[in-house]
């Protein structure tokens, strides 16, 4: 199997993402009688400028130079980094600032450390630390408020 | 004369200068922090002005916004994470020479041009102010168009390679941008019945996200943590040549004009003018290749115009009473809490207050450049700390920036989407900034674009009748097209 | 070997987060406690009943630290009245007030994020009689009066808070009638400038009625919009703040050419004065909270603002500001925002919003 070069791909989602864009935008309600071009214009334009530009990107995908972007080991990184992020924010929602931010700092200290060996009572002491400090800063020294968490 | 009397025992009585002191470390704190920014620290710090004396309130303010305006170059630089929306453009260039050692140089750079843009801004804006107010109520929603359009395709004009990629990226940032409820009818669009969308996709989550948390992201996938504690954070090296200095004085002038008349217009400030300078000083520039590796241009260009946006804001702020970015708009505020009637009769009622505002805004500017001199070998001691240590911290408070932007979980989301959407954006090899750029600009430029068919009788014509909003749309359209002529011009010479 | 003991740090993290949790929940009760005494103590040196009501009020309500939403952005007319007040709540009370600016969305999301908060006492939003109208209009579809709890009404004191129609300062229209002559005139030229499916919209809704006569509405969203606007000679008309307008005038900037409330000041004529029936329109700040809230809890919030009246500071800061506005009692409160209700519906029939 041919290794396609990457800007068909690219070209092809640009257009299809501008074709989605097109037919969301022809939902939007315009009101009748009012003095401008409604709301449903501007989206349109944009929209169809995308799928224009998605159709120019594949037409000069040919002379396109391939670049490597990640390797595999790369793209699982990715996985979990987002894997981590998604769940600190579930973390926030339920549980809140306090707890869920310690928790959070141990684990991305460890996930940034790599193959480095870091004290495991290093990153704790750190994550309670930065997580003290800065709730402090924030809720008592400037009052703005921090995530509360449904549960707690 | 009497006037100057005032302001200056005003200004320099031991109490003002230390609330300005504390305020500058303040701004420059807050600045730096991703997620904060000098006008949240105005806006904190408003209420506990109320009691205050104005004289020594509006001081306060200012010194926090200038410190702030000027604190975000610094974690660009150190750490490539723009700190405000005003720099970036900072990251672009800074944080390459800051990998490669030269911390010093770029730091260097920065604190110079920020002085220098946000002194002299203030000194043109104390002596323009009356002359030039009146500029700002004569434009009507067709320059402010144009302007915004021209903006957006110079950013992306120059976006390297693929020209269908730039658009592509401006295209995306503008579909980001109609998301929620639209300008002048409040139409929903693209909500997906989500209330949280309503309000659109907020500045700060989608900055935090593209940029910020991306850059952690990437960095740990392509195993590039450990490239920061070996050459980093060394101050020894050479600072600013006065060379480099010399070579930039063109670049300097245009980006500190381009500065001063975004800031002066009402509604954008630093946040528009450091992409417009650096995409100006990189089209101007011989070797345009070289920005993005780390050449200096690119950060005189940015930290000169985002400073002078300060002083360009202060002159419809102090001349008309109308706000020229976000910050002034808090300020203005906190002009009215003092009793002082922003307007156009404010330089004739109170010209005193109106001196100590410009007045502040010079002794924060030197203030700032004196502690940031000074600060110049602590500044870089931050990426001693180890990398695994610093990081979580920072992904830590972009959390809490999203959050308090708009005090809901969902922004959160919105910005690891962001997030998400950048690594996509990478892969496909389709540039970022047209992308940030357009969608900061796009609820802008469909305001702007409907108010001015609506407001005129002769509809789309009227942008084009309009001398100054026709010039700007010829920029627009030139600059776009002209690489394309220019090749065939080209061309067609070399088969002739 | 290594697996269990990540996991037993992990555990150990997560077990010293919660006494941190803990710590400090119990720490702001205490704190809570003393304040409650401090302010009480106070109190008592004050004159009589009426500070003993006050001091229960203040005990019964705020209970923790309490989020006021603006659904506008910082620095505005609406952001900094709150700001005042919020300063005056926190220093009667000794509790935590916090501001938060929820702009987007027109201020939709901010009125959605306090409708769906907890009705405890713990949020309250600032905004203004607009409301209704945006309800009216179809723009929220939920109602101010049932699926919000009305709190506190504010009245505007002085001329400063009522809202004038302005043109450009060297406009030939000089009154209402005027305004209403040249529209017919020349149909179509004339341009109101308002934010769509607000209040502003159905006060010009109300002029166009009275005149029976067209005027084409455009978008001016912010004062500053409409100032801009009007002064820069892109807009025919507008209403703003009379305190924002005064210095423009005094500069010939604008010209002011009627009163929008229903009665005028000294030197200005009202709309409905100069003879427009039915056409007037009071913009005035109030406080609501999420529906639910338990009707003592709703007297003893409307009691702790009404504290302000007596407060020389906040006085004093709104004074200066221009925006000097009087706290109306409880039942004073609950009739006006009756009224709203009642008349904004009425009118707002009339007008095809579409």
């Amino acid at each position: 199997m041919s290794k396609v070069k990457k800007d068909y791909l690219v070209g092809g989602i640009l257009t299809l993402m501008g074709v989605a864009a097109a037919l969301m935008s022809m939902q939007v309600r315009v009101k009748t009688g009012s003095t401008d071009p409604g709301s449903r214009l501007f989206p349109m334009l944009a929209s169809v400028s995308l799928i224009l530009c998605g159709i120019g990107v594949l037409a000069s995908a040919a002379k396109s130079q391939e670049k490597t972007f990640l390797s595999g080991e790369g793209w699982k990184r990715i996985g979990i980094s987002f894997g981590i992020l998604i769940l600190y924010i579930l973390l926030l929602k339920y549980i809140g600032f306090l707890i869920s931010t310690p928790v959070f700092l141990f684990a991305v200290t460890g996930m940034l450390a790599g193959e480095k060996k870091v004290a495991v009572w290093g990153r704790m002491v750190y994550s309670l630390v930065i997580t003290g400090l800065t709730w402090y800063t924030f809720v008592k020294v400037l009052s703005m408020p921090l995530p509360k968490g449904v549960i707690f | 004369m009497d006037i100057f009397m005032t302001v200056i025992q005003n200004l320099f009585s031991p109490v003002c200068l230390i609330f300005m002191i504390l305020g500058c470390i303040m701004g420059i704190i807050f600045g730096a922090l991703p997620g904060l920014s000098g006008t949240v620290g105005v806006t904190l710090l408003l209420p506990m002005t109320f009691g205050m004396k104005p004289e020594l309130g509006i001081a306060l303010l200012i010194s926090i916004w200038v410190g702030g305006v000027s604190g975000g170059f610094i974690s660009a630089t150190l750490l490539g994470i723009p700190g405000t929306s005003s720099c970036i453009a900072t990251c672009f260039d800074a944080y390459p020479l800051c990998r490669q050692g030269k911390a010093r140089k770029a730091l260097m750079t920065g604190i110079i041009a920020s002085f220098i843009g946000t002194f002299l801004s203030c000194i043109i804006a104390m002596i323009l102010c009356k002359y030039v107010a009146k500029i700002a109520m004569m434009l009507g929603p067709w320059e402010y168009f144009s302007l915004c359009l021209c903006a957006v395709v110079l950013v992306v004009s120059l976006s390297k390679g693929n020209i269908f990629k730039g658009l592509a990226g401006a295209a995306i940032g503008l579909l980001l941008a109609c998301v929620g409820a639209a300008p002048v009818d409040a139409v929903e669009r693209f909500t997906f019945g989500n209330y949280n969308l309503y309000g659109g996709i907020d500045n700060t989550g989608v900055m935090l996200g593209t940029f910020a948390i991306f850059l952690v992201v990437i960095n740990f996938a392509k195993g590039e943590m450990s490239l920061q504690d070996k050459e980093a954070g060394s101050t020894e090296g050479e600072g600013l040549t006065l060379k480099e200095f010399k070579d930039n004085i063109v670049n300097m002038i245009r980006s500190f004009l381009i500065g001063l008349w975004i800031g002066f217009l009402p509604g954008m400030g630093a946040g528009l003018s450091n992409l417009v300078a650096y995409g100006q000083a990189k089209s101007a520039s011989k070797t345009p290749e070289k920005f993005g590796t780390g050449i200096i241009d690119g950060v005189f260009a940015t930290e000169t115009s985002n400073n002078a946006s300060v002083g360009g804001a202060l002159i419809p702020m102090v001349a008309l009473g109308i706000p020229g970015d976000a910050t002034t708009a808090v300020l203005l505020g906190g002009l009215t809490i003092h009793g002082l009637e922003p307007g156009p009769l404010l330089f004739q009622n109170t010209p005193v207050y109106v001196y100590v505002m410009f007045g502040a805004a010079i002794v924060s500017a030197v203030m700032v450049l004196i502690m940031q001199l000074g600060g110049i070998r602590l500044f870089p001691k931050i990426l001693k700390i180890p990398y695994h240590y610093l990081y979580p911290a920072i992904l830590m408070l972009c959390f809490i920036g999203a959050f308090t932007a708009s005090n809901t979980i969902f922004a959160m989301g919105v910005m690891l989407t962001m997030t998400a959407a950048a690594v996509f954006l990478e892969w496909a090899d389709i540039p970022r900034t047209p992308f940030i750029l357009a969608f900061i600009l796009g609820g802008m430029l469909e305001k702007y674009m409907r108010r001015g068919i609506s407001y005129s009788t002769n509809g789309l014509w009227a942008f084009i009748t309009r001398p100054v909003s026709c010039i700007f749309l010829m920029v627009a359209f030139l600059s776009l097209f002209w690489p394309i002529l220019s090749e065939r011009i080209k061309k067609s010479k070399r088969e002739a | 070997m290594r697996r269990t003991k990540k996991f037993t740090a992990l555990v150990m993290a997560a077990a010293m987060a919660l006494t941190l949790a803990g710590c400090s929940d119990s720490g702001t009760a205490s704190t809570t406690a003393a304040n409650t005494e401090k302010a009480a103590s106070a109190e008592t040196t004050a004159a009589g009943t009426a500070a003993a009501e006050t001091t229960a009020a203040a005990a019964m309500w705020p209970e923790k630290d309490v989020t006021v939403i603006v659904p506008a952005s910082a620095g505005g007319g609406t952001d900094i009245f709150a700001r005042a007040v919020t300063d005056y709540l926190q220093r009667s009370t000794g509790k935590t007030f916090t501001v938060v600016n929820v702009d987007a969305g027109s201020g939709m999301v901010g009125f959605e994020q306090c409708r769906n908060a907890k009705p405890d006492g713990s949020t309250i939003m600032f905004w203004h009689t607009g409301f209704y109208v945006t309800n009216a209009s179809g723009q929220y579809e939920h109602n101010p009066n049932t699926a919000f709890s009305p709190l506190v009404m504010f009245r505007g004191e002085g001329d400063d808070a009522k809202q004038v129609f302005v043109v450009k300062g060297d406009s030939p229209i000089n009154n209402m009638n005027d305004l209403i002559e040249a529209a017919k005139a020349a149909p179509g030229t004339i341009t109101y400038g308002c934010s769509v499916g607000g209040s502003a919209q159905l006060v010009a809704e109300m002029i166009m009625q009275a005149g029976d006569v067209d005027i084409r509405l455009v978008d001016a969203a912010s004062q500053t919009d409409k100032i801009t606007g009007v002064a820069g000679g892109n807009i025919t008309v507008s209403a703003i703040t009379y305190g924002g307008a005064v210095q423009y005038v005094e500069s010939g900037d604008l010209k002011i050419i009627g009163v929008v409330d229903k009665e005028g000041t000294d030197e200005y004529q009202s709309a409905s004065e100069q003879g427009l029936e039915n056409c007037y329109w009071t913009q005035e700040l109030c406080v609501f909270g999420p529906a639910g809230l338990d009707e003592d809890l709703c007297k003893a919030i409307n009691e702790v603002f009404a504290g302000m009246n007596d407060d020389e500071t906040l006085i004093n800061t709104l004074t200066t500001s221009k925006m000097l506005k009087k706290a109306l009692d409880y039942d004073a409160s609950m009739s006006v925002f009756a009224d709203y209700e009642k008349t904004v519906g009425e009118a707002a029939s009339k007008v095809d919003w579409n």
